[in-house]
């Protein structure tokens, strides 16, 4: 049989008695099975320990004592901790490393019934935009398989995308939840800096990652953020519950009437797409059709992102990556016969070109000679683009404007040119520069077929809103009955 | 404008290997990206505070107490070499000849 491909029509036809947890299950490794040798989202599967859950799920029941999520299968990108489930971040570094413990949310996720169905490939830790760079395996684009899926969480979009799993979770640190979501007609989050604890994220840049949920649809987003969001004690920059509001379905099927839109004229330049613009102008009429106000603003550091967003990303990741050593955990090279040795070589061995770029930039604009000429001024920078954001959300209540600048490229397209493909960010690091929650919905397709993704940027803590307007945009508009022909 | 033998000194504090061939590519992507980033010397940044953080939540403080973990097996197994509870490295000090 087939089954239902959203988190809430899942829970409607377990609730129903349908299917049962364990069938659905079976019915979602039948599906990877058909397509995923195609798509190559997967890493690895977790059938043995997931069916023992599921079948814990059916004996738990689904009444409305039931856990939020029961029976409900999620994908996991590959830097997020699974106990005792490899966890590679799609590294030769990390080849064989098993975690003892559940990241945060993991262990949120596994609280609220859900089922792990596997983990999901990525660009080597999280650096890429398009999985090229992962040590094991490119992830084709379910909607043209000759084309990148986005990325860095990659097999994330691309597993939702095919409607091989109705959720995954991503992260985002330059735009590595929202990128795909745009190339793979998926709904992703990224949500506030500190509203979902990073414990158990392998770190890339610790001031930028979030780790956020991709799905079909944008209630069942706010959904899995529910369970996902909260203070976690392990991880001091996560917001208190005092500061939190977790309940980010509030908003859902209210009024777009009165709400102030901003969409910035840095949004609608030249460097994005014809046919892109062209959507998420049609979008904007949508909503005053509805009764928003939609205003034309200005951000006017936009440009300086991308630059800012690489110095500090480059310098956090190169500290961050130190912990690779080849002493505790991780690849050690057999060559070895000293410790100094050990370091250089398992790094040099185990590390792929563009995490090693990524070292010595950030080690380069550390140090003392170009500190102030680089880090300094780009966190500098970083305020400016900061306060961009604060003066227009002070009177608007949120931003719109495109995710991405094209539609997916051609696999191999960009790969020989990094900066090339850095620029595939220029539209979503801002938000991680600033903290603000940002997400992106689908916003139909291009003449090529290919989708495209719209991204609404809210005040920090303000996720509610967000989906609000982006769920009264999905309703009004028959974007989720695409889905690539697999 | 930086040199190859500043490219293989950052490599040196890095604790990576370049290879010919991979210092020939990595001295013109990191010249390419340097430049890239001196458009950020145009931005009029005098007297703007710097932001290192992704929030502004003040310093997080807890007792500082240690907790047994009981996962010293499954942490050592993680390590590429371990005998006796402890992890293996190479000889770290070369014996002097007596």
């Amino acid at each position: 049989m087939s089954y239902p491909t959203t988190i809430k029509g899942i829970q409607a036809g377990l609730k129903a008695g349908d299917f049962t947890a364990v069938e659905l299950l079976e019915g979602i490794y039948e599906r990877i099975a058909a397509v995923d040798g195609d798509v190559k989202a997967f890493l690895a599967l977790n059938k043995e320990e997931a069916l023992v859950e599921a079948k814990a799920a059916d004996e738990r029941g689904y009444g409305d004592d039931a856990p939020k999520l029961n029976g409900v299968p999620v994908g996991v990108k590959d830097n997020i901790l699974t106990k005792g489930l490899t966890t590679t971040a799609s590294s030769k570094m990390l080849e064989n490393f098993v975690p003892t413990y559940d990241a945060t949310v993991v262990r949120k996720l596994r609280e609220a019934g859900a089922i792990i169905v596997g983990k999901l490939n990525m660009d080597e830790f999280a650096m890429g935009a398009s999985s090229e760079t992962s040590y094991f395996q490119t992830t084709h684009n379910p909607w043209d398989l000759n084309r990148v899926p986005g990325g860095s969480s990659s097999g994330s979009g691309a597993a939702v995308g095919s409607r091989q799993v109705p959720a995954t979770l991503g992260s985002d640190t330059g735009g590595s939840i929202r990128n795909p979501a745009a190339f793979n007609g998926v709904v992703g989050m990224k949500p506030t800096y500190g509203a979902v604890s990073r414990l158990g994220a392998i770190a890339m840049a610790s001031s930028l990652d979030q780790i956020g949920p991709l799905t079909i649809t944008v209630e069942d987003n706010a959904l899995l953020l529910e369970v996902l969001a909260g203070h976690d004690p392990m991880d001091s920059t996560s917001f208190t519950d005092d500061d939190l509001d977790t309940n980010y379905s509030a908003k859902l099927g209210q009024s777009l009437a009165g709400l102030k839109i901003a969409y910035p004229v840095e949004y609608k330049s030249d460097v994005i797409d014809p046919e892109i613009r062209a959507a998420i102008d049609q979008a904007a009429q949508y909503f005053e059709a509805q009764g928003a106000i939609v205003e034309e603003v200005s951000l006017p550091n936009t440009e300086h992102g991308v630059n800012a967003y690489y110095v500090i990303m480059a310098a956090e990741s190169s500290v961050n990556l130190q912990r690779f050593d080849g002493i505790r955990y991780g690849y050690r090279s057999p060559n070895a016969k000293d410790l100094d040795d050990i370091y250089v070589m398992s790094r040099s061995e185990g590390f792929g070109d563009e995490v090693k770029r990524r070292i010595m930039l950030g080690t380069y604009s550390l140090s003392s000679e170009s500190y102030d000429l680089y880090y300094k001024k780009a966190a500098q920078v970083r305020t400016l683009i900061r306060e961009d954001f604060e003066k227009v959300l002070a009177d608007y209540d949120l931003i719109m404007g495109p995710t991405t600048t094209t539609v997916a490229f051609e696999i191999g397209e960009r790969s020989e040119d990094p900066i090339e493909m850095y620029m595939a960010d220029l539209l979503t690091v801002p938000a991680n520069l600033a903290g603000n929650p940002a997400m992106s919905v689908p916003a139909g397709l291009n003449s090529e077929g290919m989708p495209i993704g719209m991204q609404l940027i809210g005040r920090s803590l303000d996720e509610a809103t967000l989906y609000q307007v982006a769920d009264n945009f999905e309703k009004g508009h028959d974007f989720v009955d695409q889905a690539p022909n697999l | 404008m930086i040199s190859r033998d500043k490219v293989q000194h950052i490599a040196h504090l890095a604790k990576l290997h370049l290879t010919d061939a991979d210092l020939d590519h990595m001295e013109k992507e990191i010249n390419d990206t340097i430049e890239m980033f001196e458009a950020l010397q145009a931005v009029d940044t005098e007297g703007v505070e710097p932001t290192y953080y992704g929030n502004r939540k003040r310093n997080v403080m807890r007792e500082d107490k240690p907790i047994d973990s009981g996962k010293k097996e499954a942490l050592l197994a993680n390590a590429p070499d371990a005998q006796d509870g402890y992890i293996r490295v190479p000889v770290i000090l070369e014996k002097e000849d007596a």
